[in-house]
């Protein structure tokens, strides 16, 4: 097996590929979970369990941080266009 | 052992997928590990003492499997949301 090989293997590099984008996928997971457990949960892990509270919050917080993200991008290619 | 000079056979391509995964897969769980062990000694431990007493003990079990079930929700979320975006194109 030469990198030559592994290289023009096209069904590998579909492989891989896909595995990039699930694991920036993945990666956004986490950083959701990260930035929502802290806001939905108050950085209080001491639960027993999660209510529908809890549970609605995080998918709360995951819709607006996406809105939040595609809100900034908006802006920000806005800036880009106008010059500024 | 290849055919062909240069190209990969089915077991070795096979081979290396397999590696490329139970690699990203490990990459996976620490990355996780060292998530629930930051947010959790943050939560339950805020003045680190001798050892850690039961009560600590038991609020980084709950925190953990807390955090766990928070991730599936996010993670959840996060999918239909790509979904709805899908099918708004």
């Amino acid at each position: 097996m030469s990198l030559a090989s592994l290289a023009n293997d096209p069904e590998l590099q579909k492989f891989v590929a896909e595995k990039e984008l699930e694991n920036q996928l993945t990666a956004q997971v986490h950083h959701l979970t990260n930035v929502c457990f802290d806001k939905c949960l108050e950085s209080n892990g001491n639960l027993s369990e999660l209510s529908s509270r809890h549970t609605t919050c995080l998918q709360n917080c995951v819709d607006r941080f996406l809105d939040c993200t595609t809100l900034i991008t908006n802006r920000t290619i806005q800036r880009i266009q106008q010059g500024r | 052992m290849s055919l062909e000079p240069g190209k990969l056979d089915v077991s070795q391509r096979r081979q290396i997928m397999t590696t490329v995964q139970q690699q990203l897969a490990i990459q996976m769980a620490q990355e996780l590990l060292q998530k629930l062990s930051d947010k959790c000694f943050k939560a339950c431990v805020p003045k680190p003492g001798g050892t850690l007493s039961s009560s600590e003990q038991k609020c980084i079990g709950q925190c953990s499997d807390r955090y766990m079930e928070a991730w599936n929700i996010v993670s959840r979320a996060y999918g239909e949301r790509i979904k709805r975006e899908q099918q708004r194109q």
